[in-house]
């Protein structure tokens, strides 16, 4: 009970203060706040991500070196948790027995599959003496299929994707090093790069992947604490998850949920950009309809769950992060009361203080915004060139993608966050069908 | 590595010409700020107080600056964490392993991970209700013919 009420209040607060801060100053301080914070964020971003390579990451060997190799080549499990994986699922094992590393066992966890996903597993098992089953008889959702691969797996060290990623064949090497190297390390987080280029929609996420959440992840490290690591793409330490619990099985989100729960308990969380993996995003308006608001209801809901706790001293390295989180939801309310004080505006006569004239930037506002968002990809284009290097030739597609990212970020979250601050209570999470890319008209 | 599948000619046209709308709106933004600033200054060299486009430059002079300090207080706060940083051990790490949390002996434990193919059953709850190990990879996918080995809880 004490958690709805908690919740009732964040969200009050939430709505209520960019209405506070119009009514106590002007509607002036509030456009300036919608247009300036996403510059502001940016400036931090660009900062961040070349701060991580001036200092770290150009010094670190990429090809034509070899990858980190380790003392004793422990043995690492690669798990593979799936439900109806029929069509993907062969590409993405026969990718991770691929890899470079010697010592590794692959264990794919069929998650109740009815699409004759179990069938196709047990078939390459049968031809390859690394790659393990476990079937799952009921479909239990995500979290509980790398519970139970976590259980199954012989090795400390747990390098876990999708059911639909493709391991680049250095990747398990790069992300498990800092776990070897580095005991208080938790988990790593691997850099995703997009497969699916066929829309405008796939070939915006390139740069989006690449200028945001690329030089999000860099800024974090920077800073010492990231808000989540990649689902499709982590390496964990199974003694780190034994010890807070494994992963939540109420959460949409188990990513951003185990990232928190890891770093409360001081374990670090880091991110190698040198452990590539590609995946699939969706390529309709439908789909990534769908998954933003996924991912928007997972940060909702670890806020929640975190919000009593999380200002205890122990946790303090993490209230950036929160804060962050609070200023991005309040930004997206306060964009809505833009507009909304915009349309009012022209039915009804406002106090002067509320009236807003003009819902776009100004010429010379617009300019700044447009400038800083091609420099922030010009920045992530610097560095991740080496990764792809053709990713410049994306240059020309990437013109929407800050105005797609701050609108797709702003209805998201509109409809994610009341949605999961008025909901009566957590229920288990399953696996939802993502979209993968347009198939060909026949 | 990289799809792309082949579309319609209608799909990939409006593409990019959506694209390229986009790109005229980004050099018409661009254009009419450097007109602003041109005319802000005027013949005179000086830019007027009255002009509009000055409280809005004050205002992102002022965002800069604070984006400024934040990235230097970031960049301080990184060599500071390099140098200065002693790692907090994580609380309660021990030698735990294995089985917290999932109702299982450590004998089932090794079933499971000693086996190449294995069904987990699970209660409501989501507790584990029972474990059957597969001895033929060669089977069909039902589940019926195989032998259970172990049952939990």
């Amino acid at each position: 009970m004490t958690d709805r009420i908690i919740a009732l209040l964040v969200l009050c607060v939430m709505l209520g203060t960019p209405l506070g801060v119009t009514l106590m100053l002007t509607s002036h301080v509030l456009l300036n706040f919608v247009f300036f914070y996403p510059l502001f964020m940016s400036a931090l971003w660009i900062a961040g991500g070349l701060f991580f390579w001036l200092i770290w990451e150009r010094k670190w060997r990429w090809r034509p070196y070899p990858p980190p190799a380790f003392e004793g080549t422990p043995l690492i499990s690669v798990l593979i948790p799936c439900h109806n994986e029929a069509e993907h699922g062969e590409e993405t094992i026969m990718a991770a027995l691929a890899v470079a590393y010697p010592n590794l066992e692959v264990i794919v966890i069929n998650d109740g599959s009815t699409d004759g996903s179990g069938a196709l597993f047990e078939r390459l098992a049968t031809r390859h003496e690394r790659l393990r089953v476990i079937h799952l008889a009921q479909n239990q959702g995500k979290a509980m299929a790398l519970r139970m691969g976590a259980i199954a797996a012989r090795s400390d060290y747990l390098v876990c994707i999708d059911g639909d990623a493709l391991l680049d064949p250095d990747a398990v090497n790069y992300i498990v090093a800092p776990l070897v190297a580095h005991p208080h390390v938790g988990a790593v987080t691997g850099n995703p790069r997009i497969r699916t280029r066929s829309t405008l929609l796939g070939r915006i996420q390139v740069g989006e992947f690449s200028s945001i959440i690329g030089l999000i992840k860099r800024t974090q490290r920077v800073y010492g604490q990231v808000f989540t690591v990649s689902g499709v793409i982590t390496a964990f330490r199974k003694q780190a998850l034994d010890q807070v619990g494994y992963w939540s099985l109420d959460m949409v989100t188990e990513d951003i949920d185990i990232t928190w729960k890891l770093q409360r308990a001081h374990w670090a969380v880091f991110y190698e950009p040198r452990a590539l993996c590609w995946i699939l995003m969706p390529e309709t308006l439908r789909g990534l309809w769908k998954q933003r608001v996924r991912w928007a209801q997972g940060g909702a809901e670890v806020f929640l769950k975190n919000i009593s706790t999380i200002w205890r001293w122990e946790h303090r390295r993490l209230w950036p992060l929160v804060i962050e989180f609070l200023l991005s939801t309040v930004w997206t309310f306060a964009f809505a009361l833009t507009v909304a004080l915009w349309i009012a505006g022209r039915l009804v006569a406002l106090p002067e203080a509320m009236q807003v004239a003009l819902l776009l930037p100004p010429s010379f506002t617009g300019m700044v915004l447009a400038v800083t968002c091609l420099v922030q990809f010009g920045v992530s284009v610097l560095i991740d060139r080496r990764y792809e290097p053709s990713l410049a030739h994306a240059l020309y597609w990437i013109i929407w993608y800050p105005f797609a990212y701050w609108l797709i970020n702003l209805f998201t979250t509109l409809f994610s966050f009341p949605t999961v601050m008025l909901r009566i209570r957590r229920r288990r999470a399953r696996w939802t069908s993502p979209d993968r890319g347009i198939k060909e008209s026949t | 590595m990289i799809i792309t599948t082949p579309r319609s000619a209608a799909g990939s046209i409006f593409d990019a010409l959506l694209t390229a709308f986009g790109w005229l709106g980004f050099l018409y933004l661009l254009f009419q700020g450097a007109n602003a600033i041109l005319a802000a200054y005027g013949a005179s060299g000086m830019a007027s107080l009255n002009d509009p486009f000055i409280p809005t430059l004050e205002t992102l002079l002022f965002y800069l600056l604070i984006a400024c300090i934040n990235a230097l207080v970031l960049g301080a706060w990184m060599k500071w964490r390099r140098t200065h940083e002693i790692h907090e051990q994580p609380r309660g790490r021990g030698d735990r392993l294995g089985t917290a949390g999932f109702t299982l002996s450590p004998d089932q434990l090794h079933h499971v991970q000693d086996s190449r193919v294995t069904i987990i059953h699970h209660s409501a709850d989501g507790d584990i209700a029972g474990l059957e190990e597969v001895n033929s990879l060669a089977r069909a996918t039902d589940h019926d013919d195989v032998a259970p080995i172990a049952r939990a809880a």
